[in-house]
């Protein structure tokens, strides 16, 4: 009988069953080790002792001097252990320097080069939207580089007052301050939201240099491009809810008709999902089969079994 | 040496025996054995939830008569085992749950026996419906499409609708499959640089310190809809026929959808392979 790969309960069966028939085999197998352990010490001490003694005495002294060596001769008490072994992290400032950058991009040079260009589109875009002015695009990209120059300094200041050798908490602390710094900066181009915290200096710029119809003209713009991006998040959800519901193509055109008149997102499946078992009864037999209503009862299945991994670990 | 013959002989043998016992063959080896002992019957599960699904959108869409009807789900019902063998066994040793496509081919083998068991007007309002679902994929995936290529070149509003039209004629079949798997495609410059203004151009051409923005999609999630294994097939009032047999191991206590099961999920064995020099 050989041991193969099986069910684990197979397979415990297998291997009690083997290592009873091979019990005497490993017991020599223990006792050699031992023996093994004992007598070769002897043998080693008896070569260099002269002139030799009785064999009994000297296994007997070994193991003496074996047992010897376990014990703790000293009188002092042993230092008392720590109860909390913290993790302490060994920073210096060129590390939390790359750690700040590493957030925007990667390094100071990657840095510098995707705010210029993250820049430049956004004043392409601007070009399209109203007359172009080489005045206003000249001041922007000034701003930006002093803007840069500010943030490196920035850094460098916030960087000497860092902890050298943090502790977890001291970490967290400090990673909020780093985090207030480069939030402005972190790559959201799409975004463009009126919290002067958190606006860049050189948008700031930019919004002081426009006439009351070109901002006008911009937000709407925006408006635009936020709802086309809203409209795609929408259809993501809703091919998961088809999915899921198994909806015919009729179906799904009348909840998205449905949908548009929500004011609420659809930002993932998990929200879409309670919003459609909170649907009047009504709206939900227009909506959906019997079969389905029974379907949207259901919890959604969200455990991904494929991390056995991550699974042992955490068990 | 003072040892007495006799202990050195005792010694000789136990050494060359004990050196022969342990240079036996010992196999230390780490077997993984699959996550969840379940995941073959939660495949399954999944399958037959998809395909389901499918028959109640057939019931709907082609209304099959009674004779079609019964045909249709009797054969789901004997055939999807032998069929999507391959795609069970896919995912029960799949690492990557995305790389695991169950719902094309479900689709696909639907399509094959729709196209058996109804007349050709039914089976035609089937393609059609099937038709209809690309045309929504498309939309998706060349939506998400257009909403990177806006944060990588900076377009407008109305260039991102240009810029939709000219991905609808370049779209390709594969890139709902890229999709599928958690990303999504990449829009290529020379695709769309005619709608792009002169110093759009310049800038989208510039690669330098243009990274990747592709996002990543959500379409590999798991929520599949699930059916027991010991639940026939339905299709409007008609079950599959009571000769076939089903799988009974669903009552064995595999996972409920929404459920983990604890118990041997994961389990790291050694495999110890004990020599056998009294056996063999």
């Amino acid at each position: 009988m050989r041991l193969e790969r099986c069910e684990p309960k197979t397979w415990m069966r297998k291997r009690i069953e083997l290592s009873s028939r091979l019990s005497a085999r490993n017991l020599f197998m223990v006792t050699g080790i031992w023996m093994f352990l004992i007598l070769v010490p002897t043998v080693h001490a008896q070569k260099a002792d002269e002139p030799p003694t009785t064999t009994k005495s000297s296994i007997l002294s070994s193991l003496q001097r074996l047992l010897d060596r376990e014990e703790d001769v000293s009188d002092e008490p042993p230092e008392p252990k720590r109860a909390v072994v913290q993790n302490r992290f060994e920073m210096d400032e060129r590390r939390w320097t790359e750690q700040i950058f590493a957030q925007l991009g990667g390094s100071e040079a990657t840095f510098e080069q995707a705010l210029r260009r993250r820049v430049r589109l956004f004043l392409n875009r601007v070009d399209l939207l109203i007359p172009p002015s080489e005045a206003l695009r000249e001041k922007v990209l000034a701003t930006v580089e002093l803007e840069i120059q500010r943030f490196k300094t920035d850094v460098q200041v916030l960087v000497s007052e860092a902890p050298e050798n943090p502790t977890q908490e001291d970490y967290q602390n400090f990673y909020q301050r780093i985090w207030q710094l480069i939030q402005p900066y972190q790559a959201q181009p799409w975004v463009v939201d009126n919290n002067s915290q958190k606006t860049p200096l050189w948008k700031k710029v930019f919004q002081t240099q426009l006439t009351t119809e070109e901002r006008a003209v911009l937000s709407a713009e925006n408006a635009d491009r936020k709802r086309f991006e809203a409209d795609v998040k929408k259809l993501e959800v809703l091919l998961q809810v088809t999915r899921r519901l198994g909806l015919t193509a009729t179906q799904r055109v009348k909840l998205e008709e449905y949908g548009k008149s929500l004011p609420s997102q659809w930002p993932n499946l998990d929200v879409a999902w309670q919003v459609l078992q909170q649907f009047p009864e009504k709206t939900k037999s227009e909506l959906f089969t019997p079969y389905q209503i029974e379907q949207l009862k259901k919890p959604l299945d969200q455990s991904d079994d494929l991390q056995p991994i991550l699974m042992m670990i955490n068990e | 040496m003072s040892l007495s013959r006799a202990v050195r002989t005792f010694l000789m043998l136990f050494f060359a025996l004990h050196g022969y016992c342990c240079s036996q063959e010992v196999v230390m080896q780490p077997v993984l054995q699959n996550a969840n002992p379940n995941r073959e019957i939660r495949a399954k599960q999944w399958v037959r939830g998809l395909i389901q699904q499918e028959l109640n959108a057939v019931s709907v869409i082609c209304k099959p008569d009674a004779e079609q009807a019964q045909k249709l789900v009797d054969m789901a019902e004997s055939q999807w085992k032998p069929k999507l063998v391959t795609l069970v066994k896919a995912y029960s040793d799949a690492v990557n749950r995305q790389t695991v496509d169950f719902e094309s081919r479900v689709e696909r083998l639907m399509a094959i026996w729709i196209n058996e068991c109804l007349d050709e007007s039914r089976a035609k309002k089937w393609s059609e419906e099937l038709e209809d679902r690309a045309v929504f994929r498309r939309r998706l995936v060349i939506g998400k499409m257009v909403l990177d290529a806006e944060k990588k070149f900076g377009l407008t509003y109305q260039q991102m609708n240009e810029v939709t039209d000219l991905l609808k004629e370049r779209y390709r079949e594969s890139w709902w499959q890229l999709y599928r798997q958690g990303t999504t495609p990449e829009t290529k410059f020379v695709w769309i640089s005619r709608v792009l203004s002169e110093s759009q151009q310049t800038l989208g051409n510039d690669r330098t310190n243009a990274n990747r923005i592709e996002s990543f999609t959500s379409a590999g999630s798991v929520d599949l809809p699930s059916k027991k294994l010991n639940e026939r097939f339905e299709l409007g009032d008609k079950k599959s026929d009571s000769i076939i047999e089903l799988d009974t191991r669903d009552a064995e206590g595999a996972p409920e959808n929404g459920k983990r099961q604890n118990g041997n999920d994961g389990v790291l064995l050694p495999l110890i392979e004990i020599p056998m020099i009294f056996g063999r």
